[in-house]
């Protein structure tokens, strides 16, 4: 083929000269920029043209469900103010938005923009480490003032048409907002700082198993769940059978390495026979160091059968999980269990509104406890009672930030914690409510505190006291529970760090005492500041004596912390006669 | 090694404007807004500082308040007082300051005008007794002399009944059993000359303490428990405790049935949500005893509080969702 000669070329045309890789690079970049600018503008016109108020909202439930049916209550909301507005009853209008940002991020994103005063008006109180302590009074409004007046949002327009126990639609009207929470507000009570911080919106409830009824009627031919830890097995190893049979890998239970901490709670019933030998001054509570000094002292044994008979029992279960479940991430269970690959899921009530959406249409899902080994199966001597979850505090708390918009924000909270909102906030999100006379969906019933059992105090070497050898314990129960080490293992090594005097009793000891006269001088320096403000500025004189007399009582009764001296004597010093391990002062 | 091609004037400019940046920062803090206001406004930023905890700051703005008001007025006394406080709270302690918080302390002790000259007392008694910085020795000794003085010099002033549990404290942390009788005598004698004590409760339940957890003498420890309860206890959320204790020193110790299940049914009747209503229910039932049933967050027991109702329960469960 011949070139063409130069008289037949001709130059690319302008246009064909410009539609080019580099000219689309440059438009895409214009464009980015562009939408970026527009994106920017429209958010400063919307949230601080001055126009509106903004009400910002901050939490991390990503779970599937829960922003939905936040977002009915806010549109409900945001629709009254609107209609205040037009009446002329607030100056400016007044929208709530939700932020919902992922865990993973959430306490980095609040720590930062609390400093930089530039915070969400509403902030889910977690994650972030600027929500502690004294920076709380910093960063967030006492809401003690607010709490102990009524709830306008429970008054009789706000009732009306609502499923109410009559007497309980009178007396709400009056109640004080604190008192119209079921668990009283106790959950964010800072003890430190004697006042309510947050409002909880919610109870989270842990340690149930959702389980696919279809797959257990077919593995077993029921669709019962099971009621004791023998019936738990006995499914169990029908389904493993079952999955054989059909020639597919079907998981009994879809266990993943935050399910480790369930096994913390399984303690309770196994350990329970010790605690009148643990408690030694009768107060009901087993503290940290009652039970080191029963441990030091030979009270409470590793060897003994209720800790052997935990550990068989902890494996077995374990045993039902997914191989290498410690690596395993809360999603996989989900997708297991919602594939059908798994027949049970051992989780919290933050999971229960995903599961259901997406099992919705493949199978029908039960949710029932998890159970405990019965009178008479094995292991079920030293097993009487489960824990009493009577003492459940609320969960999902809201703070308001202090620099935000503050009235805005307190009156929404009353709203979503008012009884209709909150009951249809948590029933859409399938979460379970905290308001009394409220309930759930009768689907998630099973997730309600449980009244009848014993009280949920115990004692394993675990915890912040003594951290080494807790740490010690813990990897162990891990390694155990995988089936990397069994029980005789998991003993030695726990007796080795304690009996170790780098990490161990003398360790333990003196670092518990020195940390709790840093608290107790905390403690002081509250009284002392509440006291000052009080003495100064004349505040509302009975509260601020309530206030101060609350603490003067948690801290007196303390003797300084020689009470953890005392407990030493009346335990490992009176067994071995070792002097008390002094810390360094 | 120094550049000699550098001139000296040179090589001192860079920390001079390091200088002059810091005192124009430092000067925008404090002395800007600050120095303008009248000392009871500086008495009110002042507690809002203290009230934040930042102590450096509170500090700061007491001692200027000290700077403007008249020598004896009664601004001058409180800030004198909060200017102690902030310094005596500051983190990290040091030494100096809690030296400094002393002698501010000793100073309106010794003037002994207005309620901060027993107070200042009252945090002389808390400055020998507690450790408030590394190497700081406890003076239980000398705390014991100060809270006497209090409770001597100021017998009706509220903070006379904190010198008198801080008193028997600081004989009780021998715990040798004969100085923590001394402090069981301590405020014995204080709740027979002052019957309403407004913090007899907390006594009462310290007295219990002491003699069950440190005396081992069930029969005292019940009694001042039983005592509290008629005046009220005085303690937030441990009441259930007290009443659990009372209950199971009843059965074990001192064999007293009637009293043991007064208390089992106070349980659960009062604190249902302490996670021992139901434990308490058992223990009735081997007692022989019909127990009440456990009405947990049900509203009555709130509205109680609220003089409404009785009789209430929650709610049914709903009908599940299509």
């Amino acid at each position: 083929m011949s070139e063409p000669a130069e008289s037949e070329y001709r130059p690319p045309s302008t246009w064909r000269k410009l539609l080019n890789w580099n000219t689309l690079g440059v438009l895409v970049v214009i464009s980015a920029v562009s939408v970026s600018l527009w994106k920017v503008a429209s958010i400063q016109r919307n949230y601080y043209s001055g126009a509106r108020t903004i009400v910002r909202m901050a939490h991390w439930q990503l779970e599937g469900g829960y922003r939905e049916a936040l977002q009915i209550v806010i549109d409900d909301y945001n629709k009254l103010m609107a209609e205040r507005f037009k009446r002329g009853e607030i100056a400016k209008p007044v929208e709530v938005v939700q932020v919902p940002v992922t865990e993973k991020v959430y306490g980095q994103l609040i720590n930062t923009n609390l400093l930089a005063r530039s915070a969400p008006d509403i902030i889910s109180m977690g994650f972030a480490n600027k929500i502690n302590g004294a920076q709380k009074a910093q960063f967030f409004l006492s809401l003690d003032e607010q709490v102990r007046e009524p709830n306008p949002y429970n008054s009789p327009e706000f009732l009306a048409g609502a499923e109410i126990d009559p007497e309980l639609a009178r007396a709400l009207p009056a109640l004080p907002w604190r008192d119209t929470a079921m668990d009283g507000m106790r959950s964010t009570f800072d003890i430190d700082l004697q006042g309510i911080y947050a409002i909880p919106t919610n109870f989270v409830n842990a340690g149930r198993l959702s389980y696919n009824k279809d797959l257990f009627k077919a593995a077993t031919g029921s669709d019962e769940p099971p009621r004791t830890l023998g019936q738990l097995l006995d499914i169990c190893a029908k389904i493993k059978a079952y999955g054989d049979k059909q020639g597919r890998r079907i998981t009994p239970i879809a266990g993943t390495r935050y399910n480790v901490n369930h096994f913390d709670s399984y303690n309770l019933p196994f350990f329970a026979c010790y605690r009148d030998q643990l408690d030694l001054n009768r107060d009901g509570i087993v503290g940290a160091m009652e039970g080191w000094g029963a441990f030091g002292s030979g009270v409470f044994n590793l060897e003994d059968k209720p800790f052997v008979e935990l550990t068989e029992a902890c494996q077995a279960i374990s045993n039902q999980f997914p191989p290498g479940f410690l690596a395993l991430e809360r999603d996989s269970a989900t997708y297991l269990f919602t594939q059908g690959e798994a027949a049970m899921h051992l989780t919290g009530s933050w999971d229960a509104g995903t599961l259901f959406r997406l099992t919705a249409g493949k199978f029908r899902m039960g949710i029932t406890d998890f159970p405990l080994p019965a009178p008479g199966e094995r292991w079920g001597d030293p097993v009487k009672h489960p824990a009493s979850e009577a003492s459940k505090t609320g969960g999902n708390s809201f703070g308001v930030y202090k620099f935000g918009n503050v009235p805005e924000s307190i009156d929404f909270l009353r709203y979503l914690t008012s009884y209709v909102q909150n009951q249809r906030y948590n029933r859409a999100a399938d979460w379970v409510p905290n308001i009394i006379g409220t309930s759930p969906d009768a689907r998630m019933a099973a997730y309600v505190p449980r009244l009848d059992g014993i009280q949920p105090t115990t004692w394993v070497p675990d915890g912040a006291e003594g951290k080494q050898v807790a740490s010690i314990f813990n990897g162990q129960m891990q390694s155990l529970l995988s089936g990397e080490a069994d029980a005789a293992q998991v003993i030695a090594k726990v007796k080795n760090a304690y009996a170790d005097p780098a990490i161990g009793e003398p360790v333990i000891w003196s670092e518990f005492y020195d940390n709790q006269k840093v608290y107790l001088r905390t403690l002081e320096r509250t009284l002392a500041v509440q006291s000052a403000i009080s003495q100064i500025a004349g505040a509302d004189q009975a509260e601020a004596d309530r206030r101060y007399r609350t603490l003067l009582a948690t801290q007196v009764v303390r003797t300084n912390a020689e009470d953890l001296r005392l407990i030493w004597l009346q335990t490992i010093g009176a067994k071995t006669n070792k002097p008390f391990p002094e810390p360094n002062r | 090694m120094t550049n000699p091609s550098i001139h000296p004037a040179r090589r001192l400019l860079a920390p001079a404007l390091l200088v002059v940046a810091a005192a124009v920062i430092a000067g925008c803090g404090v002395g800007g807004a600050s120095v303008n206001k009248t000392p009871e406004q500086l008495v009110e930023q002042g507690l809002d500082e203290l009230g934040r905890y930042e102590f450096a700051e509170a500090y700061e703005t007491f001692a200027l308040v000290r700077a403007k008001a008249p020598a004896g007025s009664e601004v001058r006394r409180k800030a004198t007082f909060a200017q102690a406080v902030a310094c005596h709270q500051w983190q990290p302690a040091s030494e100096a300051r809690i030296s400094e918080a002393e002698s501010l302390y000793l100073q309106l002790a010794d003037a002994g005008e207005g309620e901060e000259a027993v107070q200042s007392l009252l945090r002389l008694g808390r400055l020998a007794e507690l450790s408030d910085y590394f190497g700081d020795k406890e003076d239980l000794a000398k705390a014991r002399e100060v809270y006497q003085q209090v409770m001597t010099r100021w017998p009706q002033r509220p903070e006379a009944g904190e010198a008198c549990l801080r008193l028997a404290a600081a004989w009780a942390q021998t715990l040798d059993p004969a100085d923590v009788r001394k402090g069981i005598a301590v405020i014995d004698a204080w709740l027979k000359a002052h019957p309403d004590e407004p913090k007899a409760a907390i006594m009462l339940q310290y007295l219990s303490e002491l003699h069950w957890t440190f005396l081992k003498d069930a029969k005292n420890s019940v009694a001042c428990l039983v005592e509290a309860d008629r005046r009220g206890f005085d303690c937030d959320g441990r009441e259930w405790q007290y009443c659990w204790r009372i209950a199971r020193l009843a059965e074990e110790q001192l064999k007293d049935r009637d009293l043991a299940i007064r208390y089992y049914r106070k349980i659960i009747i009062d604190y249902p949500k302490s996670g021992s209503a139901w434990e308490s229910q058992q223990e009735l039932k081997r007692l022989g005893v019909e127990p009440p049933p456990i009405r947990l967050f049900d509203p009555t027991a709130v509205a109680r509080k609220s003089a409404a109702r009785p009789g209430a329960t929650v709610a049914p469960v709903k009908e599940a969702k299509p």
